[in-house]
């Protein structure tokens, strides 16, 4: 091992106890200090259990069979225990609310500190550097569980950063966090590659981010690496992207799409930034007399001429001492409509949804669904005019088989055995899920328990489905894929609300987006007058997406979709 | 999740105390209710000074009056079977109706002992827990010669506590969004969801376990036999004198009870 190879990894093969299949094939892979190596893949092809093998999780905690060698820092993995080796190798993973665990900041970041035997003096220096690092200074006796996701993440950062290791291994870092949150955590992530001289291991998906600040990809896909590059290489090659439906940077979308109208555009170079890409219409130059024609007409919110749920005056909070968490609430939704509903973590968005289907009622004012006062109307009426999933999927089954899991609330509905089969298999078309209804849901992957977690309440016939973040954990294909299909549901007359941070894949599948923001709605109108709306989701502290700005620097302001944006950019090249 | 456990944070003379002597307070309250467990007239007074602990703590006094009132057929049974043992010995009071069972004075002075036998060592414990950091519990059971990793195990079962309570109030929210009523008041109903929330719930938990693990496995927590600690909790003067007041009293009552005395008998003048 060369002196600044920091992580090795041979023909790395592995798979749980009690599976008889491999989850990692065949893995090799070498880390250089300093470097900022991204891992991407769909969920479940592996990402996490390979990380679990270099932190030491695997074989230590985690039994299976393992083969091959695993090497941090000279050591290997099978010989040091995951405690020890946490002194060299930092973990953080997806959900910030787990890793906080004690009771003040300052506990938090002496904990490990503690662990490690270090005396009075020493923690003392550790935490002091630390607290200045993350900015914390002054905030030592906050309690942890009061701060915002964002901040609770780079808590647990800076408490595996106190052990002073030399690799630190960050695991979705910002899958669970709003656009505050994401920014957050990314500039925390800037400045470690920065000023220090930290090897960084991340599997993250903001690609946007991962094209300017990684210095190596490797993709993943059903446990093996099936490309490693540099963000230029791998984005270059649209045959590999393709095949591992890893998302591009929305800019090299936009190009993969002009190249197969106008291949002489671009020959070696596709690119992944923002400049890069406005460096190649700048060079080719652009008809502006074809954008005027192609530029969208300013569009607004049409009226609700049929109403299925309609929020007047709504306040509520959850005790009569705590502040309201709703503050005068107007809305109407429509049917055959969907409708986002964005905000930062606290904004109170799941109250609001949970006001549709009478888990939570109004303290004041009223929510009326498909004409009943939700007061007035039980949950389980209310239930099933408007189906909910939530965050978890884990949290609703139960039963022993698939075909129980579906069946439970429907017999309660009094559905005969034929009437039961045919809404289960019509379910599962609308969410494309294809498995044998007598295997337990718990033996389903990640991403088809969300499926069965939609299909049951689908076949409930519910008249509106909500979403409540439900894809944390799901990539951006997958989900998409998922919400894509959801619009057939929308386009036979039913209505979607989604409760989502991803505004790209709110841009894809919504009609309508409401802002929400301490409890009122700070915003509401169609995707393309809110997304497009760059510099006032800035100040509201939101991420614009990629594919906006570079339509505004090309005088295409009002388009949102990369689709859109390609096509116009087809027929304005100079080329 | 947090390792908290049961500890509600305050500026209070009880939450300032060393953990040593709330845990002394504990094994006093709970020595003086075994003596006193034949005599609900002697023992109504420890709890009675767990009471007095709690509102020096500045904890709703409500948790406390909340255990007596879910325990209330818990009191009536304790009461009732110890009573039906005694019906012949003492001065008859009442005759209990369903049961038909002769109370005497010496019937519920042992049921009423009895009762505060269980009820006290709980509210002693929640006075302990809800005052003391678990840091400081964690601090004072390594000092004790026991290895750090059991202390911890123990403020993991507390911690969990509260997060289970929340898990299964969204488990209740996801299940009633599928049309499920979870919550009916039906007693049939209430069986027949019980999978519904408990299976879901297992699963939950052991994920958090999973993931607790972790955090705790990468901030090197169990990497050498001992750890030190950053906080370790000084004892004042303010200690010795709680601590000795404390004695006074429980030995006091320890001591009255041993010696014959009952408040009941006292009051009676015999």
């Amino acid at each position: 091992m060369s002196m600044s190879t920091v992580i090795s990894v041979e023909d790395l093969w592995f798979k749980y106890s009690a599976s008889n299949e491999w989850v990692l094939k065949n893995l090799n892979f070498k880390m250089r200090e300093g470097e900022t190596v991204v891992i991407m893949g769909p969920s479940g092809c592996g990402k996490s259990t390979f990380l679990y093998t270099l932190v030491g999780m695997i074989p230590h905690v985690i039994r299976g069979e393992l083969k091959g060698n695993v090497s941090v820092l000279g050591m290997n993995t099978k010989e040091v225990r995951p405690e020890i080796l946490s002194r060299h190798i930092g973990f953080v993973f997806q959900n910030p609310e787990l890793q906080v665990i004690m009771p003040t900041v300052l506990e938090e970041l002496v904990f490990g500190l503690e662990n490690l035997n270090l005396d009075r003096k020493e923690i003392e220096n550790r935490v002091t550097e630390i607290l200045d690092f993350i900015g914390f200074r002054g905030r030592e006796f906050e309690d942890p569980h009061e701060l915002s996701s964002g901040e609770k993440q780079v808590l647990a950062i800076a408490s595996v950063l106190a052990l002073r290791p030399k690799i630190l291994v960050l695991d979705e870092p910002t899958s669970m966090l709003d656009h505050v949150g994401t920014t957050r955590i990314l500039s925390l992530v800037e400045k470690l590659k920065r000023e220090t001289n930290l090897s960084l291991l991340v599997v993250e998906h903001r690609i946007e981010w991962i094209a300017e600040h990684a210095d190596k990809i490797v993709i993943m896909k059903d446990g093996e690496f099936t490309g490693e590059g540099t963000p230029q290489e791998i984005f270059n090659d649209v045959e590999l992207i393709q095949k591992t439906g890893v998302r591009p940077p929305q800019v090299s979308e936009i190009f993969y799409k002009i190249s197969e109208r106008k291949p002489n555009l671009i020959r070696n170079k596709m690119p992944v930034t923002l400049n890069e890409a406005l460096n190649i219409i700048n060079k080719v130059g652009l008809n502006t007399s074809t954008l005027h024609h192609i530029a969208p007409v300013e569009e607004s919110i049409k009226p609700c001429n049929d109403s299925l749920i309609s929020v007047r005056d709504l306040w509520f909070r959850y005790k009569k001492d705590l502040p309201w968490v709703l503050k005068n609430i107007n809305l109407d939704i429509c049917r055959g409509e969907f409708v986002a509903i964005i905000g930062h973590s606290g904004a109170g968005k799941t109250t609001l949804v949970k006001q549709f289907n009478g888990l939570l009622k109004p303290v004041k004012g009223s929510v009326i669904v498909a004409g009943r006062d939700t007061r007035k109307t039980p949950t389980s009426t209310l239930a099933r005019i408007v189906g909910m999933v939530m965050q978890n999927p884990e949290a609703q089954f139960f039963a022993s088989t698939i075909y129980e899991e579906m069946s439970f609330s429907l017999k309660k509905t009094g559905l005969k055995k034929d009437e039961i089969e045919s809404r289960i298999k019509e379910a599962f078309e609308i969410v494309d899920l294809v498995k044998p209804l007598d295997i337990s849901p718990h033996l389903l992957s990640f991403g088809e328990k969300h499926r069965l977690a939609i299909a049951s309440i689908l076949a409930l016939k519910p008249q509106a489905l909500v979403l409540d973040e439900p894809f944390s954990g799901l990539d951006y294909k997958r989900s998409l894929q998922l919400l894509l299909s959801l619009r057939r549901f929308v386009e036979s007359g039913g209505t979607v609300i989604l409760v989502a941070h991803d505004l790209q894949l709110i841009s894809e599948v919504a009609d309508k987006v409401v802002v929400l923001d301490n409890g009122s709605i700070k915003r509401l109108g169609t995707v393309r007058e809110v997304l497009s709306d760059i510099e006032w989701l800035r100040t509201q502290g939101f991420m614009p997406l990629q594919s906006t700005l570079i339509a505004r620097e090309v005088g295409l302001r009002g388009l949102v979709k990369t689709s859109e944006i390609s096509e116009a950019l087809v027929s304005s090249l100079r080329i | 999740m947090s390792l908290s456990g049961l500890y509600i944070p305050r500026e209070s003379v009880i939450h300032r105390l060393d953990a040593r002597v709330k845990l002394a307070w504990f094994v006093l309250a709970f020595s003086a209710s075994v003596v006193s467990q034949w005599d609900g007239s002697v023992s109504v007074f420890v709890y009675l000074s767990l009471i007095v602990g709690l509102i020096l703590a500045k904890i709703s006094v409500k948790r406390a009056i909340l255990t007596i009132a879910y325990s209330i057929v818990f009191f009536l049974v304790t009461t009732l079977v110890w009573a039906s043992m005694y019906q012949d010995v003492g001065i008859y009071v009442a005759t209990f109706p369903l049961a038909n069972i002769r109370l005497t004075d010496v019937g519920l002075l042992v049921g009423t002992g009895k009762f505060f036998l269980i009820v006290n060592p709980i509210t002693a414990f929640l006075l302990v827990m809800s005052t003391t950091k678990m840091y400081d519990l964690h601090y004072v059971i390594t000092r004790a010669g026991l290895p750090y990793k059991a202390g911890f195990m123990f403020a993991l079962a507390l911690g969990l506590l509260p997060y289970t309570f929340m898990e299964i109030r969204n488990i209740v929210d996801v299940q009633k969004a599928r049309g499920l009523e979870v919550d009916s008041r039906n007693p049939v109903k209430k069986i027949v969801y019980v999978v519904p929330i408990f299976v879901p719930l297992v699963i939950r938990m052991m994920s958090y376990v999973w993931d607790l693990s972790i955090v705790l496995s990468v901030r090197g927590f169990g990497a050498y036999p001992k750890r030190s600690y950053y906080f370790p909790p000084r004892w004042s003067r303010k200690d010795t004198i709680s601590l000795l007041l404390l004695a006074v009293i429980y030995a006091s009552l320890i001591i009255l009870k041993l010696t014959g005395f009952s408040t009941y008998y006292f009051l009676r003048g015999v």
